[in-house]
This record gives C-alpha cells, structure tokens and sequence, in this order.
C-alpha cells in the first residue's frame, strides 16, 4: 500500500509540477463559465439548460476525457521511453502495483477536476435560473432541477394476435411450399405485427386511446408532488402543425380526475404538470387522449414515447453528483484503456490508438447500422454472375471478421447509449442508484477489468530497458 | 587506497564462499520489430560473484556491460542462459529489497527534488516513515547534496544526478549494490569519495558489482574482475592474478645515499644485466596530486556546485559484518575526515616518470626472483607499476575509446 500510494502521489507530483492540471483546471472553468456567455440562451428554462448543462456537461467530458487518455498513455510509456521504470522497477514493488498506482493517481486527478467542474455547472445553473422569469423557473425546477423517475405503460403483448391472424389466414393465402419458408413467413408476420402496431397507434377523429400505468411509488405521494405528463404525438397527414386534443387524466368518474383541453404541435415533446391525487390508491394512473371530431384527421401516438409519466424521485443535486458518477465511470475505463495501450506502444503510438478507438466508438451510429444489417457491403441480389461468386465468398469472409470486431465494440457502443448520464440529466431524469451500479459493475468490472488484466500481464512480461535514453 | 592494499584485501580471505549471484550461458540478441537479430549483445556469458566481493565488469563501450547487468535485474529477459541472484529468478520482487541499482544514466524523475527522489524510493522499499528520512538525510550528507534539497533534479548536472542516483541506491542498505559506470560524469573528488564508499561498503560484507571502462576504477577497487569485449568474455580472474608481472619487481625507499645505492646496484649487477636495470623517481599520479590541491583550497570556502561528501550514512556502518573492524573503522573515519583522504593517496601512490632514466640510477628493478618477503629493510615499499598495468589492459581492450 505505501509503495502503490508512492506511485499515486508522484503521479500527482508530475502533473502538478508540469503545471497539466492548472492548465486543465482554468481549461474546464473556461468552458463553464465561457461557453453561456458566448452562446445566448432564449431566456427560457430549455434553452439555459441546452446550454448550461448539455453543451458544458459534454465538453467537460470530453476535455477530461481526452486528458484521460494523454496523461494515461503519456504516464506509462513516457515512464518506460526515459527509463525511469528501469529505477523503479528494480525495487520489490509488483508491476501491477506500478500499473495499479498509476491508475488510481490518474482518477485521483479526475475526481478532482471533475469536481471542481461539476461544482462549477452546478453554481452556473443555480446563478443563471436566477435571472429566469417566474414562469420559467418553475419549469426548470419541474423539468430539469429534479432527478425525475419515468413510467410507461407496460409494452402489450401482440404475439397471440399475430399468431392467430397468421393461423387464419396463412392457408388461403401461401401454398404448401411457401409454407415451408421459414423466411416468408416471418415477413408474413411482420407485416401482421406492423398492422397490429399501427391500429395501436392510430386515434381516430372522434376516438379516444386509453393508457393504464402502474406506478407504485405514487402511494406515498403528497398532494403536491410533482408529477408530469411527456406526450407526443404526430398527425397522420404528416408535417408540423397544432391541434387542440382532450386529455383527462385519473380514474374516470373519479372526483380526482381532471379534464383539460390543450392545442398541442405534432412531432415534439410536450410536458404539463399533473395533480398526484390523480392516481389511484394502488398507484394506477388512467390517462385518456381523445383526438376531437372536428380535427378531421387521425392522430398517431407513438406506442414507445406517446406518453410518459414522470414523477419526482430524488434531489437535483443528488442526481447531479450520480451523473457525474458515470461520467468518472467512463474516465475510469479511459484511464484503464490508456495504460493498457501504454503498457505495449510508445506515447504516440498509444495515444493515437486510444483516441482512435474513441473516435469509432463515438461515431458508433454507422457501426451500429452495419451490424443490424450484419454486412458492410449490403445485401446483394440473388441474380449474381458465375464470376462474381469468389467475390462474393471473400466478402462474406470480410464481413464474418469485421462483424465479429464490431460485436465487441458493439457492446461499448450500447453501453454510451445506455449510460450516458448528460441526457438524462438536461432532461430531469433520474439516474438510479441501480443504474449507477450496473454503469461501474459493467464497465469497470467487466471492460475494465479484461482491459486492466491485458495491461498488466503485459507490462508485467514486458523488457523494461530496451528503449535507449535519448539524452 | 592503493593498489597493493586493494590486492592484499582481496587476497586477505574475506569474499566468502557464498554465490550472491550466478550466471551460466548468458545471450542476450536484440531483435529488431520483425523479430529479426539485431545485435549480439551478451554472448555466452558465465561468472559468479561471492558475497563481500567487489566484482568489476570491465570493458569498451558497448561492450554488453549494461546488458549484463540489466539481465541481472530483471529488466531485460535472456535470450539463453541461466541467473541466479541470491538463489532466485532476477524476475522475483522480494530479494529486489536486498539490491542497490544505480543505472548507466541517472534516470530519476526530473520533477522531485533530491529529498523527495529519496523519499519516493524509500516508500517503494517501503521504509518506515522515520528511518526514511533520516536515511535520506544522512544520504544526502554523504553525497554532499544537502544544501540543494529543494531544487528539483532536472536542473542537477551530470555529476550531481549522479551522486543522487547513488544516494538512492543504497537507500534500503543493500546486500547487493549494482552500479553500472559508478564514476561516470564525477570529478576527481567526487570519483575517489564513490570510490572509498564502495571500498567501505565492501568492507561492511556487502556485496558490488560494479561496471566501468575506467581502468582506473577498477583497478582501485575490484577483487575480481571479467573483461568484456564484444560481448564476450576475454578474461577473467582476481586483479592479482591478471596484473601481477611474475617478471619484474621494483623496490621504493627513500632518497638512499649514493655510496649505499652504489652497492645495492653492485650486488643486482651481479645477477642483471645493465640494459635490465631500471631506476627512477616515483611521481604523484594526477589523480592523487589533483586531489592534494582541492584539499588545500577547501578550506578557501563555499561553491555552489555539489559540495564533496562526508560521513558514510550510519545506518550503512551498522550493518557490518565484522569482517576486519579495525580496518573498516579507519576506512570510515577517512570519509569522515575528508582532508585526511589526500595524505595516505599522495604519499603512496606512485608512478614512474616516463623514459627519463637517472644516469645515477637510485632505484632498481629486479627479475622476479627473490619473492616479496625477503625485501629487506622494512623501509622499502613493495609498490606494483601501475602504469604497466594499465598498458597490459589497454592492450587486451584495444584501448577505451569508441
Ligand atoms: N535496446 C537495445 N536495442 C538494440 N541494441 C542494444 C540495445 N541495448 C544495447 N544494445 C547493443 O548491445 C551492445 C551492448 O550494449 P551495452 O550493454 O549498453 O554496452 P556497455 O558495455 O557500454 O554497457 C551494444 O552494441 C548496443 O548497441
Ligand atoms: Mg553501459
């Protein structure tokens, strides 16, 4: 412990002496305090947070990320490059212990800065709301001042509809050999699910969609929790317009139940505040959208986002510290990623791998496309020429490789998109304490665990002293 | 110290027959990105190294010393052969808290300053709080750095990077000190204190390695010694064995009067013949001479430059041994006392003055056969020609340039 605790504070001492940290330090504050007053927000709740939260949250990650990366890759390898391994690594400290040091050294950093920056947004937020109209501040403190928990109606299941659709009809309509397409006939039933979905969908002129979720939690609500309605919708004639729609919300017939009518634009999300004694007492809450006769076209109601039930969960400040949580999550495995790189390549060399590699898995959006289709070069037609048939076995060898590649990234890709906690945080949702943990447990114990066990065995088996000085 | 008395130390009995360290077929090639050979640095090398032993790597630059030496450690992996450090794989982390590793160059952090280099090293011994910093304090005391402790490393020139790296070698009291080219960028003074401290460590029953193309350090130190040449080993055996010229001797006294060296030459004469005859007056060795002079500029005052050291740290005189108490003791008391250093080396070191032969002939050397005790008078100093000696190993290394 006290040699890994050497090998932290002098991962400290190189920092602070190279004067990295103070650059990094006014680099981050800069940007908080910088960024708002380049940009002008509307003066509405949305606009401050799109700035204040979204714009300085994501480049304060990535400038701390990218620091990550630098001083994790420059840390090892400028220790091997200029020989200072070879004093320290003939002393009896294990090199795991070295590499261990290095890591928690790095993170000691990152929290600090981290916490400095976070502090920072969290002052910006607080100061600027100030200014705000009262209106607007009590959308803020609604929307996105709160660690907000979100309800949607449990997804119906369609598999016996689809199937029993597919029963009636499937003789009348396919022959016996196209009966045995397993192909074909999932197409065959896709399109029956598709129809399913979109009478689900679909509310009428004059008709109404019912919604029932379940939400437990709502028992011990006060009467002036704070719960909120997301909804969106979009109009079957397409294209951006306003509609007056009648929503009534809590137990029909119910004392409780209130009725408003709202004229709303399609395609975005609108949020309005709802009274907590609307639900009923096993925490049911019955939400009704009537599209009004005189509207004259059929609204649609998305089945994943038409309609959520937010509600208060926890602090803002308390949901901000577990955001942050993540974010160090994510520098954690950074960090780890770095010395791994380091542990086997010069300074550059790893530096550029690890920047690289981040940049691929931030653009993880194509790669994602590819794998869904599960080939880079697209399906072909099933008309190809004789000679085209080695072509086509090389591409398919290609492919099997690269999709097995991508797999792996695949998994970090989903989880950015799973744990990304600036989101989650500009829009007032809270980051569970569950969500925390499976964020550190999957990608500190399973990525970076793999990532840290490479590292180490190869630092551990590595020559320390083939790199002359280049005094 | 003197020749002489380096050779009757090492043939005084006290290198143990203990292996500290054992190397057996010992290649190291380098190999390029490919994998393809680059460079034969260490090609079949074997030696063992005693406990209480001064063992020198002496050879040219590039010779495969470092190479050697970092196999040792465990920083390179052999590419054939076998190593043994105190029973173990050079790989295995405990027995590195018996070792001391001062490298070729002084890699330190450039960043800490002297004390914090200490402090950092000793934590990695995992030194308790209180010993580390009396260590690091009577460490930079003997190295002579105390009065820039708070200046970072970075700005230390080669010499006082040097002592630093020293200073941290010994940090663990090592039972085994490696120093790879000890002497390397030192002045005169600084290169005779590291001299004495490595006799005076030696002298404590530790055990050094040490690498050099310097044959002067090596000869002032080392029991034994293997000669390296292009990866090789060309020779090697204890000084005495290697420098001894069985076939000449040579005896020192002072001024004689003319009618008594008259009969001397008379009854040499007798057995030599005339042209066989040698005599000369011994001059001071610059070394010896230059460090005469500092002494008596010392007391003139302050440099801002690395003082010259002083006391042995005193954790490392505890950890004796016992093997010559007596002799240990003066050794220490001579680095306590600096200016005493100067007086034994000029008035023993000598060399001849080149061809100059003194027409009157005052000293004598014979053939080699009456042996050393029969040397008459106990004024006569037995004194081996170093300059001869240091031809005989020029010789074998092709002189040290590159
Ligand atoms: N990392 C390395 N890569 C390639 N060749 C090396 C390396 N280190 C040393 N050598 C070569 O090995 C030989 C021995 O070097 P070294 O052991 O450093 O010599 P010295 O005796 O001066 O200490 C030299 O020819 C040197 O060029
Ligand atoms: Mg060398």
């Amino acid at each position: 412990m006290q040699q890994t605790w050497a090998i932290i504070s002098l991962t400290w001492k190189a920092a602070l002496r190279f004067r990295l940290i103070w650059v990094l330090a006014v680099l981050l504050v800069l940007c908080v305090v910088g960024l708002p007053l380049i940009i002008k927000d509307d003066g509405t709740a949305r606009g401050l947070t799109q700035i204040l939260m979204t714009y300085t949250l994501s480049a304060i990650t990535a400038i701390l990320g990218l620091a990550t990366i630098w001083l994790s890759c420059g840390t090892l390898a400028r220790d091997v490059e200029e020989c200072q391994m070879q004093m320290v690594a003939t002393k009896p400290i294990h090199r795991w212990q070295i590499w261990l040091g290095k890591w928690l050294g790095i993170m000691g950093l990152n929290a600090a800065l981290l916490a400095l920056a976070g502090g920072t947004v969290y002052g910006m937020v607080l100061f600027r709301s100030s200014k705000l109209s009262e209106k607007q501040r009590e959308i803020l403190y609604r929307e996105v001042l709160i660690g907000r928990a979100s309800v949607k109606e449990a997804v119906r299941d369609l598999e016996p509809q689809v199937e029993e659709v597919f029963q009636k009809e499937a003789p009348q309509r396919l022959t016996a050999d196209e009966m045995q397409d397993k192909k074909l006939i999932e197409g065959f039933k896709a399109q029956i699910r598709e129809a399913y979905k979109a009478r689900e969908q679909i509310i009428r002129p004059g008709y109404m969609r019912e919604w029932k979720l379940n939400v437990p939690a709502a028992q011990g609500f006060a009467t002036n929790h704070i719960v909120v309605l997301r909804v969106k919708f979009m109009s079957a004639s397409g294209g951006s317009q306003s509609y007056p729609t009648i929503w009534e919300v809590g137990k029909p017939e119910s004392p409780n139940q209130v009725r408003a009518t709202k004229m709303l634009t399609t395609d975005t999300f609108h949020e309005f505040p709802i009274p907590a004694n609307t639900f009923e007492k096993d925490g049911t809450l019955t939400v009704r959208l009537t599209n009004p006769s005189q509207n004259n076209v059929p609204l649609l109601a998305p089945l994943e986002e038409g309609l959520e039930v937010l509600y208060r969960e926890s602090s803002f400040i308390l949901n901000f510290v577990r955001g942050l949580a993540i974010i160090f999550c994510w520098f954690g495995l950074l960090a780890a990623l770095g010395l791994t790189a380091a542990s086997f390549m010069s300074f550059s060399m790893a530096a550029f791998a690890c920047i690289g590699l981040l940049i691929v898995v931030m653009s993880g959006g194509i790669l994602k496309e590819v794998i869904k289709d599960r080939t880079l070069f697209g399906r072909g037609g099933h008309e190809e020429a004789q000679t085209e048939v080695v072509w086509t076995k090389v591409k398919e060898g290609v492919d099997v490789v690269m999709i097995g590649v991508y797999g792996v990234l695949l998994g970090v890709i989903q989880a950015v998109e799973d744990y990304s906690p600036i989101e989650s945080l500009s829009s007032g949702r809270s980051i569970t304490w569950g969500q925390l943990a499976k964020a550190y447990g999957l990608m500190w114990l399973l990525f970076g665990g793999v990532c840290s066990t490479v590292g180490i065995i190869t630092f551990t088996r590595r020559e320390l002293a083939t790199a002359q000085s280049k005094v | 110290m003197t020749a002489i008395e380096t050779l009757n130390r090492g043939s005084g009995g006290q290198p143990s027959t203990e292996t500290v360290i054992s190397v057996r077929g010992l290649v190291k090639v380098f190999k390029d990105f490919w994998g393809r050979p680059k460079a034969r640095a260490v090609d079949n090398v074997s030696f063992d190294v005693r406990r209480g032993e001064i063992f020198g790597l002496l050879g040219p630059n590039g010779s495969g010393k470092s190479t050697t030496i970092k196999m040792l450690l465990g920083l390179l992996h052999p590419t054939k052969g076998h190593i043994e450090v105190f029973g173990k794989s050079p790989r295995d982390v405990a027995t590195k808290s018996r070792i001391g590793y001062l490298p070729e160059e002084s890699y330190l952090y450039r960043y800490l300053n002297c004390h914090e280099t200490l402090d950092f090293f000793g934590n990695l011994f995992q030194l308790p709080d209180g010993e580390r910093q009396k260590r690091a304090e009577q460490l930079l005391e003997m190295v002579g750095l105390n009065q820039t402790r708070t200046r970072v490393v970075g700005e230390f020139s080669k010499g006082m990077q040097r002592r630093i790296g020293l200073a941290q070698a010994l940090i663990n009291d090592p039972d085994l000190v490696i120093l790879d080219e000890p002497t390397a960028g030192l002045d005169p003074i600084g290169c005779r204190e590291v001299k004495d401290l490595i006799l005076a460590l030696a002298q404590r029953g530790k055990t050094v390695i040490l690498s050099s193309h310097l044959l002067a350090d090596v000869e002032d130190l080392c029991d034994r010694v293997v000669i390296y040449y292009g990866g090789k080993i060309q020779a090697d055996g204890t000084l005495k064995e290697l420098l001894t010229e069985r076939d000449s001797m040579r005896i020192t006294t002072p001024p004689l009067s003319q009618e008594t060296m008259q009969r001397v030459l008379e009854v040499i004469r007798k057995d030599v013949a005339e042209d066989k005859i040698h005599v000369d007056n011994p001059t001071q060795n610059l070394e010896s001479y230059f460090l005469g002079v500092v002494q008596r500029a010392r007391a003139a005052g302050e440099t801002s430059g690395a003082t010259s050291g002083h006391h042995v740290a005193a954790y490392l005189q505890s950890g004796g041994e016992g093997k010559s108490p007596s002799q240990a003791d003066k050794m220490l008391e001579r680095l306590a006392a600096p200016q005493a250093v100067a007086t034994p080396t000029i008035s023993n070191q000598t060399a001849p003055a080149a061809p100059a032969v003194d027409a009157t002939k005052l000293a004598a050397l014979t053939q080699s056969q009456p042996p050393l005790q029969s040397v008459p008078t106990s004024t006569t100093e037995l004194k081996i020609d170093l300059s001869k000696a240091n031809e005989k190993l020029s010789g074998m290394l092709g002189g040290d340039k590159k």
